[in-house]
């Protein structure tokens, strides 16, 4: 139920702006950066702060998944990576040399490409199941693969590994990363040593102008391993994605960042060049400073760094597609390994439209132990546990309101989610009280103080806000926020938060985790008498014993159970462990007998 | 020679040669030729921030007058070390219900109230050999803030109701300790490093937080928490003379109990070497940790050692598994490692790195590989001095703030740490040199005493089939062994 950036960092869910707050609890005239604009476009916001010698500092560039071409989904998340590989200079101890094999490997992949269509018509024909599997490749493609890794091998003579990350880090820039969202890819460094400002416009300028696709297709592994770790391996992953894709009928925000797999598989390095060309332009770019700098030479450094670089070709594409209102309640129904959850959400706005601030209000009534659902959900009605999150997110193009909750044991899913539409009905046109809105006031006010705290926490906002919208918003949404008034959310409830047209999410605990079997009060007195190295693999048969969706193999291992147990190979004192395994065996073929092979057509071989 | 076919290939992705850098004699050819201003960072030593309240509790303060906020931290003696077997999981309910469970004044619900309408921060939890209080706050309301703060520290009402949700959610969370490979990882290596007997494997059970009732708690708190056991931490925007008085306040009227004790029991265990496979059903990913014990803290060695671990795995991209296994081989988004240098027991030393099922057993391969390469062979001065600079660099991005700095300070009070360690800290690893690393190597890495456990879909990692490696399998590595997952209710198998 997560909206995921990849990678994730700290940027906070509910992107609530900062503005200075004297302490009569005013907004004053908040956050005051410098800002230039070089003339070939690229922004420049740069905040002093001299407490500690040291520089939080990023380029963010507007772009991110939303601009991924069809077919080439996580795009923009593997250029990322790719632009920690180095450039012309950067990476590499003799690029004239190393420039010619990176192209001949470019070649021989055009060519492995169109032998991989191949396969996947193989594929779609039924005449292999995996066009990643080594042992599924055709002839060609198999030689062709040889011949790939050997020209690696040769790139890897000219390759200086990570040159980038070493520059950076032995100079301090520890914490140096990344990260592509839908909407933006910021380069930063959370905390360079103040003396060490202009390595950061050498190699972000070099960043900018002299990436070099190296080692791509090694790149191309790692992200689909990133994949595996974040999405695949978690236990919601996939159904958080999944509820993305549901959410968003047409805006490419239901895309997710990291990619479909097929897709992101099958990108080549000709594919981002192009990328890179278009996006990676100065007047797409915005630098953000905050710390120990004198922001005169700081504006110095960029003109002679980045002012060399031109313009982009052309002016990058906005995205055109706008999310059309929903017109009918949207179900998704999962089962994971997680304790059960609902989440119910509303399509909001984008940021800065004039109803975000009550938008953010009324998710300030619901949120929190003294909000709304916490009182409702968890101690009144005791059908939920923890606090119920609310996310009012306002991106570039779109927004939502988002309310999820973990259901308690002995409720339904769908009895919370029938309390929260309640309480969001309430909010439609019911009383709100001035104690409960000052309270809200109060919060937006502390955390637009509190958000600004640390540098880096003040550098992300700046590059994040400007790249959607204005950087100005730090200051004007709270400010905004504090006018809001009971009719402005009531208002924006019978607006947007339409329980006809809501997206619902429920997970359910997936049934059969080890302990449904363990309480088997028989298994575990037989399981002590045997020797424990034993025990491990008794439990692991029986469990696919107990989930055999294949009745002809299930039959032969029973036979060979029951062959143990009449031929005496079986040890005396093992013998009531194996007839309750045969027990198992049994009943499993009978349910499956039962559900007449259905299941049957699942698997393979 | 360049052979001439090639130049027609070329035009295919003529990118890459076509552009040429601009030259400019401004800039520097190669970021190796910038010459930097000096920085002399230094830490200001612990005793410019000490004071002594009258009551004895040591203080670490700081004025920040940027912006109007306010922060409060207060570490106390009371730890899940002190939890009686059968009652697992009363100190983590007990931190986590001062906040929740209202106070002698206050119904929870007043009390939420107060803290929300206030738009303050407060945080209380108990870990497992400290306690930790945080208040956070506009600095205009630091006195209604310190005010509830002292209430829910010194007389907390444990409020029946609230105990039970919690009870009843912690009930609930137990049973999906299987969930997440994570979780799985996490604890079975701490098993097969420190046994299942030391306090840091007790995990609360459905039998043990059934066990606990509201008066445990009472007598807890009562037996911990009190002034005798803290030491506090303040930083923001105020006068020192005035916070000080302030804190005297703070703490008038409550006594000290009895101190508790500032040690803690080590785990008597030898963790058996060997391959340990759990099988998590449906992940197509493995999570692979390969380790054994390491040191306490506080050895001669632990500069060379933290030296040593940077060029194995814990200096970002530039060190050597992320290097080998990421950039190279691109077996996995993850790798690295940790030689954990332990305040109160020996650490553990984990290599890890999470790759699809059938390269598993290839990565692992390359790992030991290079724990050998560290005893073998003398690693680079070059190599040494990246990164013996990658943390000596960074040191002043471990204090982005003033707060950073007497929250280290008032931590290491409390572990019994040397206050000069942070001064000292940057010269100590530059005198790290080659042979120092390959010393350290030779007696504190162990390539024949590795534990290796492997989460995920056990079959498939076991039939391993990289294209590089097809015929490595875990067997190769040491006897195996198959663990199912354990009972999360009773974490027993």
């Amino acid at each position: 139920m997560k909206h995921r950036n990849y990678p994730l960092f700290a940027l906070s869910a509910v992107l609530w702006p900062a503005s200075l707050v004297h302490a009569d609890a005013t907004p004053s005239k908040g956050v005051q950066p410098r800002v230039e604009t070089l003339d070939n476009g690229l922004k420049l916001i740069l905040v002093e702060r001299h407490e500690q010698p040291i520089v939080s500092a990023c380029v963010i560039y507007d772009v991110g998944s939303v601009n991924d071409p069809r077919n080439e989904s996580g795009i923009a998340h593997l250029f990322e990576h790719m632009l920690f590989k180095g450039s012309k200079i950067i990476g590499t101890t003799d690029f004239a040399s190393e420039a010619p094999i990176i192209d001949e490997q470019e070649s021989l992949r055009l060519k492995m490409n169109t032998e991989m269509d191949r396969m996947r018509l193989m594929k779609r024909r039924g005449q292999i199941s995996d066009v990643l599997d080594p042992k599924q490749w055709t002839l060609e493609y198999t030689a062709m693969k040889k011949q790939f890794d050997e020209l690696m091998d040769k790139d890897r003579k000219f390759i200086k590994n990570n040159e980038l990350f070493n520059l950076y880090t032995s100079n301090g820039g520890a914490g140096l990363n990344a990260g592509t969202s839908q909407d933006f890819t910021i380069y930063f460094v959370p905390g360079l040593p103040s003396n060490k400002v202009e390595l950061f416009f050498w190699l972000e300028s070099d960043r900018m102008q002299n990436g070099v696709m190296r080692e791509f297709y090694v790149e191309r592994d790692n992200v689909r391993e990133e994949r595996r770790m974040r999405t695949e391996s978690t236990p919601t992953g996939k159904l958080d994605e999944a509820f993305e894709a549901m959410f968003w009928q047409a805006h490419p925000y239901g895309v997710p960042v990291v990619g479909w797999p097929s897709e992101v598989e099958s990108i080549t390095a000709q594919d981002v060049r192009d990328f890179y060309k278009i996006y990676y332009a100065p007047n797409n770019a915005r630098l953000v400073m905050v710390g120990d700098i004198d922001s005169n030479k700081v504006v110095e450094l960029a003109r002679q760094y980045f002012g060399r670089i031109p313009r982009g070709p052309m002016i990058p594409p906005m995205v055109i597609t706008e999310e059309p209102k929903p017109l009918a309640e949207r179900r998704l129904n999962g089962e994971a390994d997680t304790n059960p959850m609902v989440s119910v959400r509303y399509l909001g706005v984008a940021i800065g439209h004039a109803d975000e601030p009550a938008l953010d209000v009324l998710a300030g009534l619901l949120e929190g132990k003294t909000g709304r659902l916490y009182k409702r959900l968890v101690t009144n009605e005791e059908a939920a546990i923890g606090v119920p999150r609310i996310n009012s997110s306002s991106r570039k193009y779109a927004g939502y309101i988002d309310i999820e909750a973990t259901v308690k044991e002995g409720h339904q899913p769908e009895q919370v989610e029938q309390m929260i539409v309640e309480e969001v009905e309430k909010l439609r046109d019911g009383e709100i009280t001035d104690h409960e809105l000052q309270k809200v006031k109060n919060q937006v006010l502390a955390s637009s103080i509190q958000r600004i705290r640390s540098n880096r926490g003040l550098m992300q906002q700046l590059a994040v806000l400007d790249t959607w919208y204005d950087w100005h918003w730090i200051n004007d949404l709270p400010e905004k926020t504090v006018q809001v008034t009971a009719d402005d959310v009531r208002r924006v409830a019978k607006t947007y938060l339409d329980s006809k047209t809501r997206a619902v999410a429920i997970y359910r605990t997936k049934p059969g985790g080890p302990k449904d079997k363990d309480e088997d009060p028989e298994l575990v007195a037989l399981l002590a008498k045997m020797p424990t190295e034993a025990q491990g693999q008794i439990k692991t048969v029986l469990s696919r014993l107990r989930k055999s969706t294949d009745a002809t193999k299930l039959q032969t291992s029973l036979q060979e159970m029951e062959k143990g147990l009449t031929a005496g190979t079986v040890p005396e004192d093992q013998k009531p462990m194996l007839t309750f395994m045969v027990k198992a065996a049994k009943a499993r073929l009978a349910e499956l007998e039962s559900k007449g092979g259905s299941e049957k057509k699942e698997s393979k071989q | 020679m360049r052979n001439p076919l090639r130049f027609t290939l070329v035009v295919v992705a003529a990118v890459t040669t076509v552009a040429v850098v601009r030259a400019d004699k401004n800039i520097a050819p190669h970021p190796n030729d910038l010459k930097y201003p000096t920085l002399d960072y230094k830490i200001p030593p612990a005793a410019q921030f000490n004071e002594k309240l009258s009551n004895g509790v040591s203080v670490y303060i700081t004025e920040d007058r940027m912006l109007p906020v306010f922060d409060m931290r207060i570490m106390f003696r009371a730890a899940s070390a002190f939890d009686p077997p059968e009652k697992v999981g009363l100190a983590s309910l007990t931190g986590e219900e001062l906040r929740d469970g209202g106070t002698k004044d206050l119904t929870p619900e007043e009390l939420d109230e107060k803290v929300e309408f206030l738009a303050t921060r407060i945080t209380t939890n108990i870990g497992e050999t400290s306690g930790m209080a945080g208040l956070s706050l506009l600095s205009k309301d630091i006195d209604e803030g310190i005010g509830l703060f002292r209430e829910i520290l010194k007389n907390p009402r444990f409020d029946e109701t609230r105990f039970r949700l919690a009870k009843d959610r912690r009930l609930q969370d137990v049973k999906r300790r299987n969930d997440s490979t994570t979780n799985i990882e996490r604890s079975e290596f701490s098993f097969l490093m420190d046994g299942e007997d030391h306090f840091s494997n007790h995990y609360s059970t459905t039998v043990s937080l059934n066990a606990i009732t509201r008066d445990d708690l009472i007598a807890f708190h009562k037996k911990y928490i009190h002034p005798g056991n803290m030491i506090v931490a303040v930083y923001g925007d105020f006068n020192r003379k005035e916070m000080i008085k302030k804190l005297e306040k703070f703490f008038a009227d409550w006594p000290a109990g009895e101190p508790a004790p500032k040690t803690f029991p080590k785990p008597d265990f030898t963790p058996k070497p060997g391959v340990y496979m759990v099988e998590k059903e449906g992940i197509n990913q493995g999570r692979i940790s390969i380790g054994h014990k390491s040191v306490m803290r506080g050895s001669p060695d632990e500069f060379p050692l933290i030296v040593m671990n940077g060029v194995l795995g814990s200096s970002g991209f530039h060190s050597r598994l992320v290097a080998r296994v990421r950039s190279d081989e691109g077996l996995a988004y993850n790798t690295g490692s940790a030689f954990g240098q332990g305040e109160y027991w020996p650490g553990d030393f984990r290599a890890w790195f999470q790759s699809k099922s059938n390269s598993c057993a290839y990565a692992t391969k390359i790992v030991l590989e290079e724990v050998k390469r560290l005893r073998d062979e003398k690693v680079e001065a070059k190599d040494i001095e990246d990164t013996v600079n990658y943390f000596v660099e960074s040191f002043p991005q471990r204090f982005p703030s003033r707060l950073e700095v007497v929250t280290t300070y008032m931590d290491d009070e409390y572990s019994g740490r040397d206050s000069a360690y942070w001064l000292t800290y940057m010269d100590n690893l530059r005198k790290v040199k080659a042979d120092d690393v390959q010393r350290v190597a030779q007696k504190y890495l162990h390539p024949d005493q590795l534990v290796i456990l492997a989460v995920g879909d056990v079959d498939a990692m076991e039939k391993g089939g990289h294209d590089k490696g097809p015929d490595l399998h875990f067997s190769t590595f040491g006897p195996v062994t198959k663990l199912p997952l354990r009972n999360p209710e009773t974490m027993k198998r």
